[in-house]
């Protein structure tokens, strides 16, 4: 294994980009009611995308209108339909797997007070995650192996949903193997990144990358957990200086809360 | 005091002029002021501009003037001239950094009476004091206070006079005839906290081939972060010299070519389901179109089918007719005795007939016969006439 560069000198630029996935579960329970909010999950789930989109483009933005395409975001739908796993962009941006920042902002699908958008909420069928954590392999894989991508930041891997794989095998076996897999994939900065965003019909119990979760809490929460890799020793120190309670060894797990924070625990240019 | 001024912006920033890190002095004050723009904040190079010259114009080392004069100073940043995008998009982010103001680090020194120096800082820009045998930082003397370091001026917050006391840093210094001060902003104070045998090779640049050979050297290395470089090197006892050592006007970083990332695994299978929704929706309609007009063919094949069966029965069933019905000529001879008696006379006809022809070939062939035995017997009478003559011819000779 060769050695590993220290993540701490490095700053996400437009020369060291960095890749964010996002794994949108688009299944039927989506429909749901989130939490004690008028609306569902899926709108939810998409407005939580669409900020998280808007707070990347923040962090991008220079003088002049100028955006720097320090991240390429891949949006990765599954259970629209019947065991689909496709790419979520719409619009301009249809049928393309990753998109750099800088063309994510010339192409919204709409503009709603004075924000732009780019999801919009889907509840459809099946849950077929692991076939979703599969192509987020592929894409990682051929990502590091490109260019100079093997000197950036690891790609990060954002699984958002509600509830259980679908496609998981017995035992969740196949969903565990994918996962192990995405785990041996890194750049020379360290491993892949995934995080997983558990968001439930339950109100008013938000956790955010615990180091540890109730053994009473479901077998699928559980799983969610344990699949999730702990946050790098720069993400932590990042978030402890920003004033978050992020123990050493917390997960990239988080219960009913978005990812927006996440932003907050990378290096990007100067920090705010 | 000679005082040098190495700058070098980030090679994203390709050219001098987008650099976020500002300076300035006051040779008449003894004052310098250096000044680190957040990446990320609105206009931080303008906001960093305003106050350090208001600064270095107006100098204090009490905290409360400082926050004061700072906050003095947010107006003249607000209204100045700022472009937005005529993308809605971007100009959206535009104006909501806006709202979150210019952010800045800020370093101030003043020279003082008796080999004294005043310092206050905020943010991480850092201090070394370099002597003949020591080294001295402030504020921050290693890596990890540096980091943790979480106070920046911003205007918002000026306004909302949520920056107190507590955000600034303050010291006052002596200082030796032969040392040396170097203001530095973070990617360089990082650096040389890091490293502090690169203090001499940083002190050592006199020009910015050695400047920039020096950031490429470092950055490429992995040991300083890719960031806006920017020092301020004063001599304390050397003879008065201002040296800048900054980019000269045609230099800058290459662009980068963007080359657009596709994943190679993924795009084939794009191209296996590449169908909008109303693709798929067209495909069905003319799928189901398709099955539908399957279905009257097959429904009129059984009609077709029917009408096959019911012809070739009524064929058997002529054909039985036709057999079963056909006329019997015994019984026809019975129910018409008249017709049989008219047969019977053409039979008798026809027989008459064909007897009688043959009695003429017979006669026919008698007569051939008899004319053939008269021919004969008359050659034979010519022959024997011709002989006899001939025998009387020859006893006259």
């Amino acid at each position: 294994m060769p050695t590993l560069h220290n993540i701490q000198s490095l700053t996400i630029s437009s020369t060291n980009p960095c890749l964010i996935i996002y794994l949108l579960d688009q299944s039927g329970s989506m429909n749901d009611q989130f939490g004690n909010a008028a609306h569902t999950k899926a709108v939810e789930l998409a407005n939580a995308i669409n900020d998280i989109i808007y707070e990347v483009g923040l962090r991008c933005i220079g003088n002049a209108g100028e955006l720097k395409n320090r991240f390429e975001i891949a949006i990765i739908g599954y259970g629209k339909s019947e065991n689909l796993v496709q790419s979520g962009w719409e619009g301009q941006l249809s049928n393309k797997w990753v998109v750099s920042i800088k063309n994510i902002f010339e192409f919204p699908l709409v503009q709603e007070n004075d924000k732009p958008k780019w999801i919009r909420p889907y509840s459809g069928r099946d849950t077929p995650m692991t076939k979703a954590f599969e192509n987020a392999k592929r894409l990682c894989n051929d990502w590091i192996n490109w260019g100079n991508h093997k000197d950036c930041h690891p790609p990060i891997i954002v699984n958002i949903t509600d509830g259980e794989a679908t496609d998981a095998g017995n035992n969740y076996n196949n969903l565990k193997s994918q996962v192990e897999q995405i785990k041996h994939l890194g750049t020379n900065y360290g491993a892949v990144n995934i995080l997983n965003i558990h968001i439930s019909t339950r109100a008013g119990d938000k956790l955010l990358f615990p180091n540890e979760i109730l053994k009473s809490n479901d077998m699928f929460g559980r799983l969610l957990f344990e699949m999730s890799t702990p946050l790098n020793e720069n993400m932590i120190r990042l978030a402890q200086q920003k004033g978050y309670s992020i123990q050493d060894n917390a997960r990239g797990y988080v219960f009913n809360g978005n990812a927006t924070d996440l932003i907050n625990f990378l290096n990007i240019g100067t920090p705010q | 005091m000679n005082i040098t001024i190495l700058q070098l912006h980030k090679r994203a920033s390709y050219q001098f002029k987008n650099i976020q890190d500002k300076f300035a002095f006051n040779e008449t004050k003894k004052c310098f002021a250096l000044s680190d723009g957040t990446t990320q904040s609105f206009y931080s190079e303008t906001w960093a501009e305003i106050f350090t010259k208001y600064f270095v114009a107006n100098p204090t080392f009490e905290n409360q003037k400082l926050i004061a004069d700072f906050t003095s100073c947010v107006e003249q940043f607000k209204n100045s001239n700022f472009k937005f995008s005529t993308n809605p998009a971007k100009a959206s982010l535009e104006k909501t950094k806006q709202q979150k103001g210019g952010t800045t680090t800020f370093i101030g020194l003043q020279f003082l009476h008796d080999s004294q120096f005043n310092v206050i800082s905020c943010g991480d820009s850092n201090l070394f004091i370099i002597s003949k045998d020591k080294v001295e930082h402030f504020p921050y003397s290693d890596i990890n206070n540096l980091d943790s370091n979480n106070f920046f001026i911003n205007t918002e917050q000026l306004l909302q006079n949520k920056i107190d006391e507590t955000y600034f840093k303050t010291k006052t210094f002596s200082y030796q005839s032969n040392d040396t001060l170097i203001l530095a902003t973070d990617a360089l104070s990082r650096l040389l906290l890091k490293q502090p045998n690169v203090i001499s090779e940083l002190t050592a640049i006199n020009d910015f081939e050695s400047l920039h050979k020096f950031c490429l050297t470092y950055w490429e290395k992995k040991e300083m972060e890719e960031d806006d470089i920017s020092a301020i090197i004063i001599k304390v006892e050397s003879k008065n010299k201002i040296q800048h050592i900054l980019p000269p006007k045609d230099f800058s970083f290459p662009v980068e070519v963007e080359q657009e990332f596709v994943p190679t695994s993924l795009a084939k299978q794009t191209n296996q389901n590449n169908f909008t929704d109303m693709d798929s929706q067209e495909i069905k309609h003319q799928f189901n179109g398709v099955a539908n007009d399957f279905h009257q063919v097959k429904k009129k094949m059984k009609l077709h089918e029917m009408l096959l069966m019911i012809a070739i029965s009524i064929g058997f069933l002529n054909l039985f007719c036709f057999f079963y019905f056909r006329p019997n000529s015994e019984k026809v001879e019975k129910e018409n005795p008249k017709q049989k008696t008219e047969s019977t006379i053409i039979e008798n006809y026809n027989q008459g007939i064909k007897s009688l022809t043959t009695k003429i070939e017979a006669l026919e062939k008698k007569v051939s016969d008899f004319t053939e035995t008269k021919k004969e017997e008359a050659k034979e009478q010519l022959k024997a006439e011709k002989k006899a003559q001939t025998n009387t011819e020859k006893p006259n000779k």
